[in-house]
């Protein structure tokens, strides 16, 4: 039953896969104009572009350039970034991982306070402390990225001073305690060299980019965690372990939580990838770079490999997430196995 | 603490409920119509209410530019010297349009899909879902962001960019209400009393499935006016001077230190309307849907 499931889940996967491949490159073919005019550059002679045009296939008919990009992007040739010359997966594997230390983080706190909350809320069901975490989760998953990441900056770097406005970290300590390099991450590198000062000012400059990308994961899951717990609630086995005289404590922590972690869980890849395109805006307000910064530089460069490079990275991880947690609610839940 | 029944409204009688037992029943709900409604009117009213009509189009003012909140000027002034309030006010027209346009079409475009593989099944279904999955694996900001980035940016097509990301849960969920309506009773007796399924689709249906949809898309409709905002705020969508609310923070953004007003009344009036558009999507489906949405 379990191994049915498991490889009818993984070849839908598959599928997807393909037509997402598919769907990239039907994008690809909407660009009005050549794209061979826009890689050889305005001053190109009628020679280059020609050139342009067969270095990247674009000689040959529909259904062979979208096999040569399908062998492509198996081989790991994504193509060649047209702002940085270099190829884009090359570029992705560099940028990917600054932006996961934020995207991580911020799920972590996303996490950390959202199902708490919800919890709560589904505790005071009906009552003001129920009513007030709706409207904090409303307001959580109503704000604009790009409008409370400029916000955050103008309050607590521009007003306040408490907290850096942008950057990975100060550089000028550099001079007094330099910074070996590890995984090229410095907030990471400063942990694992045991570089202190570097550390906290890799933390403080994480803080605001942080809370930003939190904010819609932490709203949404705060109302997930309530609505799945308030469903369960309603059934059977709850109704029996409050006869059995169990603590309304451990009614709610232990048997209407248990059931509710497969919503949760569903959520967080769901949040994971948004969160991933989120950090678009984020990262080019925070100057980080990371996967966000290459995708706006991408996207004011109308450096259209590069672009899709990103579509189809974020795609691709968001389906593999969904099959990761189809798979482990398989494990956890018998019942959707069947 | 679990029994819902005397806490929720009965689905039967919605059309006939007094505005007090609405506000009594979904605090939320009501509040979230009132503020919906102020801004749509806000925004229909535009040329009649605001100071300077003008500068919602191409009009500049040298001599008025940055200037801070004041009695001529409420909201302040822009980079070229137009009126902030004005401009929210009508950024509101250029949000709706968009929002508008985006739910009708993602949801005829649901709609049909998701109907035609419910009620078809079979092959059909297969293929349909199949790529209804393709499209729900991709963010819809990160979909729109390179459909519109290979477009031309303007608000038109950022439109139609975020309506290619929308229709795909439409169509999910109608298929989904085709698929356990199908097997009802008086869909059953239709089939058998041989109606065509044009008809045990158009009458049976698509009207027990338009509640579905209806909530589905007040709870959307947040989402749509974020996405358009976030579009407009990388530059993918309407272009200068449309007052559209993500351009407005973002011409406003290298001067925010100076000019706070300037980013931070439009980016307030893209907050207060999605939480308008979610206060009344979470009390539509608290009404209408006791057993997830249980206070």
């Amino acid at each position: 039953m379990m191994a049915r499931y498991l490889l009818s889940r993984v070849l839908q996967a598959l599928a997807v896969v393909f037509g997402v491949i598919v769907l990239t490159f039907v994008i690809a073919r909407l660009i009005p104009g050549d794209p061979a005019v826009a890689y050889a550059g305005p001053k190109a002679t009628p020679a280059e572009i020609q050139a342009a045009r067969v270095r990247f296939g674009l000689d040959q008919p529909a259904w062979r350039q979208f096999l040569d990009y399908v062998g492509g992007i198996l081989r790991g040739d994504w193509g060649t970034s047209l702002h940085t010359k270099s190829p884009v997966l090359d570029d992705l594997l560099r940028v990917v991982p600054t932006t996961l230390v934020l995207v991580v983080c911020a799920l972590v706190v996303a996490v950390g306070v959202g199902v708490p909350l919800g919890v709560f809320a589904a505790r005071s069901s009906g009552r003001l402390g129920d009513l007030l975490a709706k409207i904090f989760s409303i307001l959580a998953v109503s704000m604009p990225v790009f409008w409370m990441a400029i916000l955050l900056q103008l309050v607590f770097f521009s007003h306040l001073g408490w907290l850096p406005a942008a950057g990975q970290y100060n550089q000028s300590l550099d001079s007094t305690s330099p910074l070996f390099t590890v995984v090229h991450i410095p907030v990471v590198d400063a942990l694992l060299t045991g570089n202190w000062p570097v550390f906290v000012s890799a933390a403080q400059h994480m803080v605001l980019p942080v809370l930003t990308i939190a904010a819609f994961p932490l709203g949404a899951c705060a109302m997930v965690t309530r609505a799945a717990i308030l469903d369960n609630l309603g059934e059977e086995h709850i109704r029996m372990v409050r006869a059995l005289g169990f603590r309304e404590r451990s009614v709610l922590g232990r048997f209407a939580m248990r059931p509710s972690l497969n919503p949760i869980l569903a959520l967080v890849a769901l949040v994971f990838a948004y969160s991933l395109t989120n950090s678009f805006i984020v990262e080019s307000v925070f100057d980080w770079p990371g996967l966000g910064s290459y995708a706006i530089d991408s996207i004011q460069s109308l450096d259209i490999p590069s672009i899709l490079g990103v579509t189809l990275f974020v795609a691709l991880v968001y389906v593999f997430l969904n099959l990761a947690v189809d798979i482990a609610q398989a494990l956890i839940d018998p019942r959707v196995r069947s | 603490m679990s029994a819902a029944s005397g806490e929720t409204l009965d689905p039967v009688r919605r059309s006939r409920l007094p505005w007090a037992v609405v506000a009594r029943h979904s605090p939320l709900l009501a509040v979230g119509v009132v503020l919906g409604l102020v801004i749509v009117v806000m925004g229909l009213l535009a040329p009649w209410i605001t100071p300077h009509p003008q500068d919602a189009g191409f009009a500049t003012h040298p001599a008025d530019i940055l200037l801070g909140p004041s009695r001529s000027h409420l909201l302040g002034t822009d980079s070229v010297g137009r009126d902030v309030l004005t401009r929210v006010v009508y950024g509101a027209r250029v949000s709706f349009s968009i929002t508008a346009f985006v739910l009708v079409v993602s949801a005829v475009v649901g709609l049909a899909v998701g109907l035609t593989a419910g009620f078809v099944g079979g092959v059909v279904d297969s293929i349909l879902m199949r790529i209804t999955d393709v499209f729900l694996a991709f963010p819809a900001l990160l979909l729109a962001v390179a459909l519109t980035s290979v477009l031309s940016p303007s608000a038109l097509h950022a439109a139609m960019a975020i309506a290619a990301t929308w229709w795909p849960w439409y169509a999910r969920l109608s298929r989904a209400q085709a698929a356990s309506i199908r097997h009802q009773g008086y869909s059953d007796a239709a089939r058998v009393i041989g109606a065509s399924r044009t008809r045990q689709v158009l009458r049976h249906v698509l009207p027990n499935a338009a509640t579905a949809v209806f909530v589905q898309m007040s709870l959307d409709a947040a989402g749509i006016i974020l996405t358009a905002a976030t579009l407009s705020y990388l530059g993918l969508g309407a272009q200068d001077p449309t007052p559209e609310w993500g351009l407005m923070v973002s011409q406003g953004q290298s001067l925010a230190t100076t000019a706070w007003w300037v980013v931070t009344f439009p980016g307030l009036a893209i907050v207060l309307t999605a939480v308008a558009c979610n206060f009344i999507g979470d009390g539509l489906q608290t009404a209408l849907d006791p057993k997830r949405g249980r206070r």
